[in-house]
């Protein structure tokens, strides 16, 4: 999950709460039968249930199309000149199942070693096999090596979605264009461009980079007609792309129950009192790091539940540091089990990606600043700051508290 | 805050109830159509007190909703899950339900219950107001119900690639709202 999807979330039940209303199938059972003719599915139809009539005319159309050109190919295949945009087609194979495995890089994301301060990127790895016959797609995302989980059971790319339901179809329907000419890593390729459908005021669109030579896509972006201020164009590498008539098997993650989270003050703490409080050796950087003084340290109850369930998650022991450098707040937050409220998903996954092992961390850039996130001495440790070399500076300084 | 983690080995070991019913060729029974109100409840109700207004409103949708599934569950071809097929007739349930002034602000969005000094912190109630009507219900369905984009896209009768781009679309419009409220 992203950052605006966790705020949209966090929003949207402070909204809209839980209801109160319990199920009532006894009063259902008593409705059947009795309901008013549907002036409802009259009147209420959405605007775009329209779709499923161009649904059916597209199809029509496709289908007239896919029969043409299955024509033309037994008598004469693209009648002695096949324009690009054919061969592309041609190069996918001709097999119900595509097979295909993306690489990109995880934006805001990066993984520092602690020793030495170099950083790399989180990385993204999605493989889906995209059934042609039933549009089925079966998909696996994730992040530096961990598979993290199945996108059709959280938020599917949109470019890797766009390119796997639209991109054989555009081919096919004419749809898809040549746009222009570049190059990736030094290989010639030429952009094919189509439309993704979207009700909307921008049109978005699909780039295959194709290369000129294997007719074979090598990277797919996903952008707007025209710029948009702050949309970012997502781009991916086309690691491996194949069709067969047998169905690969890919192993999917099982889908993840959605978490929830509380942290509630106890009381306040002296740095000594620390380590007793929580039950396991405190960590923190110090009366100062980096020129931010610490300020006040306290003792918290915090919950990590699976939503909407009852009883709630056991609750444990957590500390919250405040330190301040001007008028910017440095906050620390730990744990000897990962907590939802401190940013933690579970031992292997914090927002932004996989838990690094010790001496590593996971550092994510947010929309209010930066965030760390590592596993030192036994404990699950979050860092916030505004400042990236800060938030490092913190994680490399932590030690036992007096 | 909530945030699909990682399910713990050996829990939930039987196959999700989506899974099961997708199975099922043609109709869909008393007992499956049972089985998706009771489970899926609050997240129907939800939506539902989301799309209308009120909670009474939305509940007495969800009732109706479901006594018109029960009529026309012969009518479940399979080709789907049965609970993205049930959420299409919650969803035009809610919104023939809501207000009549309501009509044409559908799914409106209700003043913050917080009680917090900034009641819309990230601009949240600000962004839903502005986004036309099927992707704020696409919202609704995506994290009330925590529907995939498949199911989302048979609820709302739209392509699962339009779902994707236009959840997509929504949140970069949130991001880039996030980020003037950030340098102002």
């Amino acid at each position: 999950m992203t950052e605006i999807e966790t705020i949209v979330r966090s929003e949207l039940d402070r909204r809209y709460p839980t209801p109160t209303q319990e199920p009532d199938w006894e009063g259902v059972l008593q409705r059947v039968g009795k309901i008013e003719e549907p002036i409802a599915e009259r009147r209420a139809h959405l605007p775009m249930s329209r779709s499923g009539r161009r649904r059916t005319a597209f199809a029509l159309a496709a289908a007239v199309l896919a029969a043409t050109a299955a024509t033309l190919t037994l008598v004469a295949p693209w009648n002695g000149s096949p324009s690009f945009v054919e061969q592309a087609r041609a190069a996918l194979g001709g097999g119900r199942y595509v097979h295909a495995v993306f690489a990109g890089i995880q934006h805001g994301g990066e993984i520092v070693t602690l020793a030495s301060g170099r950083a790399r990127p989180v990385t993204q790895r999605i493989e889906w096999i995209y059934d042609t016959k039933t549009g089925t797609i079966q998909d696996v995302f994730s992040l530096s090596g961990v598979a993290m989980f199945s996108e059709q059971n959280g938020a599917p790319d949109p470019a890797v979605t766009g390119f796997a339901t639209g991109y054989q179809k555009a081919l096919a329907n004419g749809t898809a264009r040549v746009v222009g000419e570049t190059s990736v890593n030094g290989q010639k390729v030429k952009i094919i461009r189509f439309p993704i459908p979207l009700n909307g005021t921008i049109s978005l669109y699909e780039d295959v980079l194709v290369a000129t030579d294997s007719h074979r896509p090598l990277v797919i972006r996903y952008h707007a007609a025209a710029p948009v201020r702050g949309a970012r164009t997502l781009t991916y590498r086309v690691v491996s792309i194949d069709s067969s008539n047998t169905a690969p098997t890919l192993a999917v993650p099982r889908p993840q129950p959605l978490l929830t989270g509380t942290a509630t003050d106890i009381r306040q703490l002296n740095p000594n009192e620390a380590t007793a409080a929580l039950g396991h050796t405190a960590l923190w950087p110090g009366q100062t790091v980096s020129g931010a003084t610490f300020k006040k340290l306290r003792l918290q109850r915090v919950t990590t539940s699976v939503l909407h369930s009852y009883p709630p998650g056991k609750s444990v022991r957590g500390l919250r540091l405040d330190y301040q450098t001007g008028n910017r707040l440095l906050v620390i937050q730990e744990a000897a089990t990962p907590q939802y409220s401190y940013g933690f998903f579970s031992a292997q996954t914090a927002i932004g990606g996989p838990v690094p092992p010790a001496g590593e961390a996971l550092l994510t850039h947010l929309h209010n600043g930066w965030q760390a996130q590592l596993r030192k001495g036994g404990l699950f440790i979050t860092i916030r700051t505004r400042d990236r070399n800060l938030a490092i500076a913190t994680a490399r300084a932590l030690a036992p508290t007096p | 805050m909530a945030h699909a983690g990682p399910r713990p080995n050996g829990v939930n070991k039987a196959p999700p109830l989506r899974d099961r019913i997708v199975m099922r060729v043609t109709g869909a029974s008393l007992d499956d159509l049972e089985s998706v109100y009771r489970q899926g409840y609050c997240g129907f109700l939800r939506v539902a007190s989301a799309v209308t207004g009120e909670e009474a409103r939305g509940a007495d949708a969800v009732q109706d909703a479901f006594a018109r599934a029960i009529e026309q569950r012969t009518g479940f071809r399979g080709d789907g899950p049965l609970e993205a097929w049930v959420w299409r007739i919650v969803v035009n349930a809610a919104r023939a339900a809501r207000p009549r002034h309501q009509e044409t602000d559908v799914t409106a969005v209700p003043a913050s219950g917080a009680a917090d000094d900034d009641p819309d912190p990230y601009g949240v109630d600000t962004w839903l107001t502005a986004l036309p009507e099927r992707e704020r219900l696409a919202v609704f369905l995506r994290y009330f119900a925590d529907l995939d984009y498949r199911s989302i896209a048979t609820a709302l009768d739209v392509e699962v690639g339009t779902i994707s781009a236009t959840l997509h679309a929504a949140h970069e419009a949130l991001r880039r709202s996030l980020e003037e409220a950030q340098q102002t």
